[in-house]
């Protein structure tokens, strides 16, 4: 408990000083919704057919900033090898495992709702959209998708490709969850079809439960020889 | 695992005029016996290939999946050529079964893509498998094979969620044909083509992925 | 009473839980002061990096490891240390409280400071984060807040020295810890070396090197790593013939 602490607080210790992974994120929320607003708007889209689309823009947009800042924040364990430190004095590789999940957990959850606010803004939508339901459904999706670029992102570190790695690797695995997290954020936002929304919900976490397990008993084959 | 470069090249040499004369009895069957198909003409025959082609596609994730584990727990190299095998042969079959989709439903629908459950599926397993040979050609070379078994395994743990979730999405139209069950299939030899189709790729994957196998021993000085 | 050995072998694989944990948790009372390899072999593709090298070091024993570049002493430590796995052969285990390795690169966090480095360091191993007088001892005290990015080469590896030694380990695994270094540090650091591997407790430091004229007179004992095997000891030769044959091997 005391090392996930001391990892947590390693990593939090490395933002403050680097400010490089927040800043990304939050710079490019806002100029991606940009991006989008005025390719939208200018296509003069009603305004409810544009909040119809809500819900898919939001998560698109989310995954893909939280997936170059994750990257971005794993670069500080390989600089300097400063990873093989913390293997050398840490009693279970998983607690930097849990550790790195949740650190990158808060850096995607601030990705997602600066995102949501972003095209709130800029699309018009009504900002009753960070509802309760919204919120649990988007904290339920982050988990997953935290776990598991956790977990891909500690593979693509040393590669040669560097950033542009991780996107290729972990999107494609996303599907499932993305799909989940668009639907039920439909249904939550527009109304539309309840019907299988337990599905979904199973599904989400299902997908929880699967890339938090995939990652605990992984993650040390991916960080040690 | 007993799989040596010599008792491979024993099992290819006996493998490969059974592969020959299967395909050529698909080739056969597909082109000279099955009649054509009512509602869409000869172009329907691609679909004996397709269907050969996306169980292929199935075999090699299941072998990357049972591989990589097989690495993770013993360390043996000979586990991680095979998974490196599975996953170029894999993704070739997966091309194949795409391009041979869109063949056929261009013919069907007049359009080359179309948002309907199996394209989908086999559209994010192509991705999945490109994912799979890039991490082997950028990725952190001294730890591939941990790296390329870690995601294998959460690649083939992925792919049956993915169908799952595709047949979830209520907006994905039903407009893969249904072809075993109620419309078509009437001529049995249908049937027979099929099972033909599936057993003569399924070989050809075994034999290619044996011969991959041997290079990558090759590659790695473990010729014996 | 020598901890049990890790066997890693290629001929019978032996299924390795998932769960596989670290190498170094270990009990306190186990902290072995010697050690032992036997058999490690390593390769990389064709690449054979080592041959079913063996390795026995004694208690108190300062070793120098000798060898041309590629020879395979990064790789050697490393195995050693536990942060790399052989493809087969035996290799003692050591405990994280007894271990000190230092690679060529820090193994720390440059941005953050040494004084967080060392509270980072000391929270994952159970310990107290050592005080002033430690950071004294290497000279570090007023660059303790100072980013680790921000020092100097040679204060870096200073730094990272210092994280490395923190918890008092007496099982010592340095790979050349001297290259920027100043003669004063080298001194002092050694010093340090023999105080932690002396006395009751015991202990070994194996450090490979370049820098022959600076740390020969401190070695106990030199090794010559060459072809993947431990070509010469000057338990056997003497020290004299084991340097020599480096130089040999380096004309």
């Amino acid at each position: 408990m005391r090392s996930i602490l001391a990892l947590l607080r390693k990593d939090l210790l490395n933002e403050l000083r680097h400010r490089e992974v927040l800043s990304l994120l939050v710079g490019l929320a806002i100029l991606v919704a940009l991006i989008l607003a005025i390719g939208i708007n200018g296509a003069f889209i009603s305004p409810e057919a544009v909040r119809k689309l809500y819900p898919a823009l939001i998560w698109v947009v989310s995954v893909l900033i939280c997936t170059i800042s994750i990257g971005k924040s794993f670069e500080y364990e390989a600089a300097g090898q400063a990873i093989d430190g913390v293997l050398l004095r840490l009693d279970q590789v998983w607690q930097l495992f849990l550790a790195k999940v949740i650190s990158n957990y808060a850096v995607v959850a601030v990705g997602h709702f600066t995102a949501m606010l972003m095209l709130a803004l800029f699309f018009d939508v009504p900002l009753t959209v960070f509802s309760v339901p919204m919120v649990v459904v988007a904290l339920l999706v982050l988990w997953g998708y935290a776990a598991l670029a956790t977990l891909i992102s500690a593979l693509t570190v040393r590669s040669s490709l560097r950033s542009m790695l991780l996107p290729l690797l972990l999107l494609p695995l996303l599907f499932p969850l993305l799909f989940g997290a668009i639907e039920l954020s439909s249904v939550i936002m527009l109304g539309s079809s309840p019907q299988g929304v337990s599905h979904w919900l199973a599904l989400v976490i299902g997908l929880d439960l699967l890339y938090s397990v995939c990652g605990l008993l992984l993650f040390e084959h991916a960080v040690r020889d | 695992m007993a799989l040596s470069h010599s008792k491979l090249s024993r099992f290819e040499s006996i493998i490969a005029p059974v592969n020959l004369a299967l395909i050529g009895a698909l080739l056969w069957l597909v082109f000279m016996v099955v009649p054509n198909e009512r509602v869409m003409g000869p172009v329907q025959r691609i679909f004996y290939f397709h269907v050969g082609s996306a169980i292929a596609c199935y075999i090699a994730c299941a072998v990357i999946f049972f591989c990589g584990i097989a690495y993770l727990s013993t360390r043996g190299i000979k586990y991680d050529i095979l998974t490196q095998a599975a996953a170029e042969i894999g993704f070739v079959f997966c091309t194949i079964t795409l391009v041979t989709g869109m063949i056929w439903g261009h013919a069907a629908w007049n359009t080359w893509f179309r948002w309907e459950p199996r394209l989908v599926t086999f559209l994010v397993l192509w991705l999945i498998l490109l994912a799979l040979n890039l991490l082997r050609a950028f990725g952190d070379s001294t730890r591939i094979p941990q790296h390329a078994a870690i995601l294998g395994i959460v690649s083939a743990l992925t792919v049956p969620i993915v169908v799952f979730s595709i047949n979830l999405v209520p907006q994905f139209t039903q407009l893969h044909p249904q072809v075993i069950g109620n419309r078509g299939l009437k001529d049995p030899s249908f049937i027979y083509t099929m099972c033909m189709g599936m057993a003569a790729l399924a070989l050809l994957e075994l034999q290619l992925l044996s011969l991959r196998f041997r290079i990558g021993l090759l590659e790695h000085g473990l010729e014996e | 009473m020598a901890a049990p050995l890790r066997r890693y072998s290629s001929l019978l694989p032996r299924p390795v839980s998932l769960l596989e944990n670290s190498r170094y948790f270990m009990s306190a009372t186990t902290i072995e002061n010697a050690l032992s390899a036997r058999s490690v072999s390593k390769r990389f593709r064709r690449l054979e990096v080592l041959r079913e090298l063996n390795l026995e070091i004694g208690s108190g024993e300062l070793v120098l490891l000798l060898g041309a570049n590629g020879a395979g002493k990064t790789t050697l430590l490393r195995i050693l240390s536990g942060l790399a796995r052989p493809d087969s052969g035996e290799v003692q285990k050591i405990s994280r409280l007894a271990l000190g390795y230092q690679g060529h690169a820090p193994q720390a966090y440059l941005g953050l400071s040494l004084l967080e480095n060392l509270q980072l360091a000391a929270a994952l191993l159970g310990i107290a984060t050592p005080e002033k007088d430690y950071l004294d001892s290497w000279e570090l005290y007023d660059r303790r807040a100072a980013a680790l990015q921000e020092l100097s080469k040679g204060l870096q590896s200073r730094a990272a020295l210092a994280v490395t030694f923190a918890h008092d380990p007496n099982c010592l695994l340095l790979d050349e810890p001297s290259a920027s270094l100043d003669d004063r540090s080298v001194i002092s650091l050694f010093a340090r070396i023999k105080q932690s591997i002396g006395g009751v407790r015991g202990g070994f430091a194996l450090v490979a090197t370049h820098d022959l004229n600076r740390l020969l007179p401190f070695a106990d004992r030199v090794l010559l790593l060459e072809s993947g095997k431990v070509a010469a000891d000057s338990k056997s030769s003497g020290i004299e013939n084991v340097v020599a044959r480096y130089r040999e091997g380096n004309r």
